[in-house]
Parts: C-alpha cells; sequence; structure tokens
C-alpha cells in the first residue's frame, strides 16, 4: 500500500520519521528515493528517535554507512550515490549488517534496487517547496494508521 | 604442529590451539560485538592459559570464506598482523565450509554445509565424509536457495550443517529421516575446525601476502541471468 503526507517543515519531516520508527522491527529496509536535499537524513533523524535511539544522525555520505546501537534494534543507515556494482555493494558490508535485530536505511536505494529485499519499505521524499516535502511511504499496513496528528 | 586458529567469519569468534595430538584450548563467544575488538585479546588470552606466546607456535590459520566480508577480511588481516611479528609462522586460509565439514568428521556419508548469504541465497559446499576423511565433490558456490535443496542428490545419508542449516531442515527435510541436522553444538564455525583442516594437510600453508579471501561473488553469468529477467 501507499501512503502520503505533506510536511511543511524539517520538524514536520523528523515527526513523521518518529511515527514511521516506532513501527519498525529488526531486518526491516527503508528504501529511500530521492534527490539531493530532499529530506532523507532529516527522516532518518526521526526514526532514529522512533526507534529508541538518539537524534543525533548524521549524513552517510562520506562513511558510506553510519552505525546507530540501541539495546533492542539497531539502525545502520547507508549511502549508496557511490554505489554502482554488486561488488561495490559487497564491500560496504550491506549484506553483513542485513540482521534480525538490524534496520537499514538506504539513501539513493536506486543504485542497488536489485540486491533490496522484497520487503523493503519505500520512502520517497519531494521538494514541494524550501520548506514542504511530498513523502510517499510504500510498504505494509503497519503505517496505515500514521495520520496527521503524528507530525505535530 | 603446534597451531592457533582464528575464526571469525561468522557470528561466531573464536580461537583456538590445537596440536595433531590434542586440542590444548578452545574459545567461542556468538557475538553481534565486533570481531575486530575480540579477536586479539581472545587469542592473547587463549594462549597465556596454555602458557604459550606466538614464538611457541608452528602455524596459524584463519577462515578463507565464504562468509561475512567484514569478518573475512578481520580474520585474515590479523593472520597476516601477527606473521609480521611471528615470521616463523606457516600460515593457512582454509574454505569455511570445509571447516564446518570437519566438526563432523566422525560421520559417514555426505555433508553439506550451508550458509545465509542474503535473501533466498545460500554460500554451499557438498563434501564426503569418510574414513579417509573429507573431501570436497564440488566448489563452494553461492546460489539460490530452494533451486539447489530441489535437486539434493540423495542416494547416501546427507548431513546439514552451517547457520542456515536448521531452517532448510525445516523447510524443505522436515519428514526426512535421511536428511539430517548437523548436533547444536557443531553447526556453526569454530576455531579448532580450522587448524582440523591445516593439521591434516600443511601443504596448505602459503606466504602470508599470498592469503586471500574467498568471497565467492555471484557470477558473470548469473549476474547476467538475473540481469535479463529483470
Amino acid at each position: 500500500m501507499t501512503y502520503t503526507f505533506y510536511t511543511g517543515s524539517p520538524a514536520e519531516t523528523i515527526a513523521l520519521g518518529r511515527a514511521v520508527g516506532r513501527r519498525l522491527h529488526g531486518g526491516d529496509c527503508i528504501a529511500y528515493l530521492g534527490d539531493l536535499g530532499a529530506g532523507k537524513t532529516t527522516m532518518t533523524r526521526g526514526i532514529a528517535v522512533g526507534m529508541g535511539l538518539d537524534d543525533d544522525v548524521t549524513s552517510p555520505t562520506f562513511a558510506l554507512v553510519n552505525e546507530y546501537r540501541g539495546r533492542g534494534l539497531s539502525l545502520c543507515h547507508f549511502d549508496m550515490y557511490r554505489i554502482t556494482s554488486d561488488a561495490d555493494l559487497e564491500t560496504t558490508g550491506f549484506f553483513d549488517y542485513m540482521d534480525e535485530d538490524t534496520v537499514l536505511a538506504v539513501e539513493w536505494s536506486e543504485n542497488i534496487s536489485g540486491s533490496l529485499p522484497d520487503t523493503a519499505v519505500y520512502i520517497r521524499l519531494e521538494r514541494t517547496g524550501d520548506e514542504t516535502r511530498k513523502i510517499t511511504i510504500d510498504g505494509d499496513d503497519r503505517f496505515a494508521d500514521i495520520g496527521d496528528r503524528d507530525l505535530g | 604442529m603446534l597451531i592457533l586458529g582464528i575464526e571469525t567469519s561468522g557470528k561466531v569468534a573464536s580461537c583456538a590451539v590445537m596440536s595433531e595430538e590434542r586440542l590444548l584450548a578452545e574459545n567461542l563467544v556468538y557475538t553481534k560485538l565486533t570481531h575486530s575488538q575480540i579477536i586479539l585479546p581472545m587469542a592473547e588470552e587463549l594462549l597465556a592459559d596454555c602458557s604459550l606466546t606466538f614464538k611457541d607456535l608452528d602455524g596459524i590459520v584463519c577462515a578463507a570464506g565464504p562468509g561475512s566480508y567484514t569478518g573475512l577480511r578481520i580474520g585474515i588481516a590479523a593472520v597476516k598482523g601477527i606473521v609480521l611479528g611471528a615470521p616463523h609462522l606457516k600460515c593457512a586460509a582454509v574454505s569455511t565450509l570445509e571447516a564446518l565439514c570437519r566438526e563432523l568428521a566422525g560421520f559417514t556419508g555426505r555433508i553439506v554445509p550451508v550458509l545465509y548469504a542474503r535473501p533466498g541465497k545460500i554460500y554451499v559446499g557438498e563434501y564426503e565424509s569418510s574414513a579417509a576423511g573429507i573431501r570436497a565433490l564440488s566448489e563452494d558456490r553461492i546460489t539460490d536457495e530452494a533451486e539447489f535443496f530441489a535437486s539434493l542428490e540423495r542416494s547416501v545419508p546427507v548431513m546439514l550443517t552451517g547457520d542456515r542449516a536448521a531452517e532448510i531442515k525445516s523447510l524443505y527435510f522436515a519428514n526426512d529421516a535421511d536428511v539430517l541436522l548437523a548436533p547444536t553444538a557443531n553447526r556453526l564455525q569454530r576455531a579448532s575446525a580450522l587448524c582440523a583442516a591445516f593439521l591434516a594437510d600443511p601443504s596448505r600453508a602459503v606466504d602470508p601476502e599470498d592469503l586471500a579471501a574467498s568471497y565467492l561473488q555471484a557470477t558473470k553469468a548469473e549476474k547476467d541471468k538475473a540481469h535479463s529477467e529483470m
């Protein structure tokens, strides 16, 4: 199913991320679709908080992957911008991170579309203005009950 | 020959000290923690427990793969680093799948070690275990799980081992008494099995610079096939 949201500020995008993060469990893979500056890292900041991790999420562009370890769930945040082959992907340790107590959040998931799990939850972020975003979540019915109240 | 084994190819971090006559010490921990932080202190502690130093050893062995990409690199880097400081050591890297079979060396029949690679994909090998030892029947490979087990050769008793073995047994062979599951304690990687493989065939020793991981990437042909199906 596809669920569409409109956020009016980074704070609202974080709030939506928080609602998504609360609904995630180990083994989930978030696959982001969206251009530079669309808010993928901002959204991930919210997801981390929703998962019970801290909000000190930074862009994984330079490290390729940032790990946020929790007592229960952990989050691994990838940037696949420079990953263009299966061999490249292997060297990020992507497959090592797929684990029953780890959530993967993958920026530039277009680049590894053939290697994403069938159960991946796709989140498309589109700029509709400087501060406003259209955010489309393509996933299962766990996300059906997220409403405007979650954006506050 | 006195051998130190270092196993980091999967979730288990393990070290062992073993000679032809006996296993002197072994430590293994199933852990999510980074093997790079665990494995060297574990090796040092184990040697200290045996009142040995690296100087007393004759050889050192790690897993060549398949397995965790990062884990394999940690094991090989550890061995290369240790050999830098102890250049007399003979070193080797042993197939992770062969080593899993070595844990079941008393079994007579076919052993199929199977490790989870990624969704739907497994690392798998086929080995014959007999009084003569462990012998590979085919090359270790990465392949489609359902396809491989649909056509499994079953004219002899088969024992499944490795981190995916329990799921394979229940998914495909739940009611098949001729497909056995390795005992829990012998189903995952452990360093003594690497030592056993090296001791069984000391000619595996290579120059440290030639020590290489065998990641078992999908072959070009498989990729082309996958691509054409997209």
